[in-house]
């Protein structure tokens, strides 16, 4: 990873941290129970963002080919 | 004041408007493609709300034009996509697209009115017409080919199935039904594949793209709208949608993820953003409709929003690939603004009009204790991000990239991303402004500091792992195979498979049949040579077998 990206990186990871502790100071209105404990959304969008890039990525692999659409 | 414009539909003013656009020149063409759409949503919200004037026609009772609140409020996002974009367009040369947008624009304020099956169906076909015109008027015959046969299919079960329904009820009425016979499936199916459902989803990317940088804006705003008002009408808590929806939900933004071009990410994500508006239709409650509703108005903005920036990204480097792009922030501050504030609504970041959908549509979610579906979405929310609010602006506009002369696009285009970039913002900042046209969601959290800081952890955790992913993430050239592979490569295979052995089987098959066909010509000769010496038989054997043949039609017709 190049220095830019490693810098935006902790800079993001900071922001999340500040927003994952005020969190805690807030009254939760949860749907579901565990959505409304602090930091819910921080984990479950990491856990889902890495999953929908890592399966685009494998679908990419078996269905995606090089070139235009021969009728295109 | 009101009812003087009872008689009068939005539909007819633009339908009118188009037919006669190509007979104007100069400024007459642009004031009527511009006052056009104008007129038509002031009818919108004109026209008073009631159950309509039924018309009888060939024992029908139609109601051509039944303003109610739906219509209302997909008329007020049909109107306001009309006016941005004819502003938009303002300047595109070709007539033909322009008139059929409006024709476009007309028949998908009829459906929004259309207060019966027959009248529903009319100005789906009319619908269908109008956006193929738009995509043939940029030259793409055989796109707008497979575009218009997709259509056919769709109306063609449409009809089929509304065809069973007034045979099985007698009424021609829009009425909230469950797809459970096959004449209502049939009607599903046919709603469906306007909606971009799958398996036939792929014909949104397919066509949208192919349109001009002006026409893809008129695309993007009202044919998988207009097919979600239907379902809305017709199919309340219909469980069915809920799995079409997620399964849009996916593909949109699998094949989004995977995309280079920034016409067909937009399409894609189309798609997906339908499928999020079923999913809540499924759910049936009155607030579960509002947010599907409230979705479609948002999208419908954001959307044109989007395909506008990209249709002067286009115009301004004649490119839409994002491996060839790049560093156009610069050059085009306005349009990278509005690529923004659209891409950020869609990723529903508070303060903008999408945050204000989704959260309606995620508290109907969890009022319907969808826990399953809820947790789905959320999630799909978060990869939305990963394709739209990071990957698109990024590589189009701010990586750095190739020193272009380039300028920013003409004044109406410019004009009208700011008008769209307004409401997006004045809608995300006062959501309160919408409870007028849905108020269903007065009782939504929205603005609250739970909420807020929910939403933002999503955002800003999806955004470390487009960082830390960025190289899977990199667009590459090509394409994705999807299902329309069956239709649009299978055969061109099986013929080429078919031509080397042609010869060979061909000839196997004629020796094998060489018999049969000696046998028949005997026969035929005999044939020619029996009804040749017809008039030679006798006036009693004709008549005998003349008997024969009328006894035995009677007795046919006796049973």
């Amino acid at each position: 990873m190049d220095h830019t990206r490693r810098l935006v990186l902790i800079v993001l990871l900071a922001v999340l941290a500040l927003l994952v502790a005020a969190d805690f100071f807030v009254e939760h209105h949860a749907s579901f129970w565990i959505d409304g404990t602090p930091g819910f959304a921080a984990w479950f969008s990491l856990a889902s963002a890495a999953l929908a890039v890592l399966v685009a990525y494998g679908w990419g692999l078996l269905m995606r080919r090089r070139g235009e659409r021969a009728d295109d | 004041m009101t009812e003087t414009f009872g008689p009068l539909s939005p539909a007819l003013v633009l339908i009118l408007a188009g037919l006669v656009l190509p007979l104007l020149r100069g400024w007459l063409r642009d004031g009527l493609f511009l006052i056009a759409p104008v007129l038509a949503l002031v009818l919108v919200w004109a026209l008073p709300l009631g159950p309509g004037l039924v018309v009888d026609w060939l024992g029908l009772q139609l109601v051509p034009l039944a303003p109610d609140r739906m219509a209302r409020i997909f008329g007020t996002a049909f109107g306001l996509a009309a006016i941005t974009g004819a502003l938009y367009g303002v300047s595109q040369s070709q007539v033909t697209e322009k008139a059929a947008a409006l024709v476009y624009a007309g028949a998908a304020q009829g459906i929004a009115f259309a207060g019966d099956l027959v009248t529903l169906f009319i100005f789906w076909e009319i619908l269908a017409i109008g956006s193929t015109l738009v995509i043939w008027s940029n030259g793409h015959w055989r796109a707008g080919l497979r575009y218009a046969l997709i259509h056919v299919l769709g109306g063609v079960l449409l009809f089929a199935g509304i065809a069973a329904e007034i045979s099985a009820t007698g009424s021609v009425g829009l009425q909230a039904i469950r797809a459970d016979n096959f004449g209502r499936w049939l009607m599903l199916a046919g709603i469906l594949v306007n909606a971009g459902a799958p398996p036939l989803a792929a014909w949104v990317a397919d066509a949208y793209p192919k349109a001009s940088w002006s026409g893809t804006v008129f695309l993007s705003a009202f044919t998988t709208k207009a097919a979600v008002l239907v379902l809305i009408r017709l199919f309340p808590g219909e469980p069915a949608l809920l799995w079409f929806g997620l399964a849009m939900a996916v593909y949109g933004l699998a094949y989004a993820l995977l995309e280079n071009d920034i016409r067909k990410l937009l399409s894609y994500s189309i798609v997906g953003q339908v499928g999020f508006m079923l999913v809540a239709i499924g759910i049936g409650s009155p607030l579960a409709l509002a947010a599907a509703a409230l979705h479609a108005f948002a999208h419908i903005l954001y959307k044109s929003l989007l395909m506008m920036a990209a249709g002067a990204i286009l115009r301004s480097t004649g490119e839409t690939r994002l491996s060839a792009l790049g560093g156009l922030a610069r050059a085009m501050p306005l349009t990278t603004v509005a690529l923004v504030i659209g891409a950020f609504s869609l990723s529903a970041v508070p303060l903008t009009a999408g945050f204000v959908s989704k959260s309606a549509i995620m508290a109907a979610l969890a009022e319907g204790r969808a826990a399953f579906f809820w947790f789905a979405l959320t999630s799909i929310s978060a990869g939305s991000f990963l394709y739209v609010g990071l990957k698109l602006p990024w590589f189009a506009m701010f990586r750095p990239g190739e020193r272009r002369e380039i300028a920013e696009p003409v004044w109406s285009m410019k004009a009208a991303m700011v008008l769209l970039c307004g409401t997006i913002l004045a809608i995300g900042c006062v959501p309160s402004a919408l409870e007028a046209l849905v108020p269903e969601i007065a009782d939504v959290a929205i603005l609250t500091p739970d909420h807020v800081l929910f939403q933002l952890q999503l955002l800003i955790a999806a955004s470390c792992i487009f960082v830390v992913l960025l190289p899977l993430l990199r667009p590459r050239a090509g394409t994705t195979l999807d299902v329309d592979w069956l239709w649009r490569e299978l055969p061109r295979k099986v013929v080429a498979m078919w031509a080397p052995l042609s010869a060979p089987i061909g000839g196997a098959i004629a020796a094998g049949c060489e018999p049969l066909r000696v046998y028949w010509t005997g026969f035929s000769r005999r044939a020619v040579d029996n009804l040749s010496g017809a008039s030679n038989w006798r006036t009693g054997k004709i008549a005998f077998w003349a008997t024969a043949l009328l006894a035995t039609y009677v007795l046919i017709a006796a049973l």
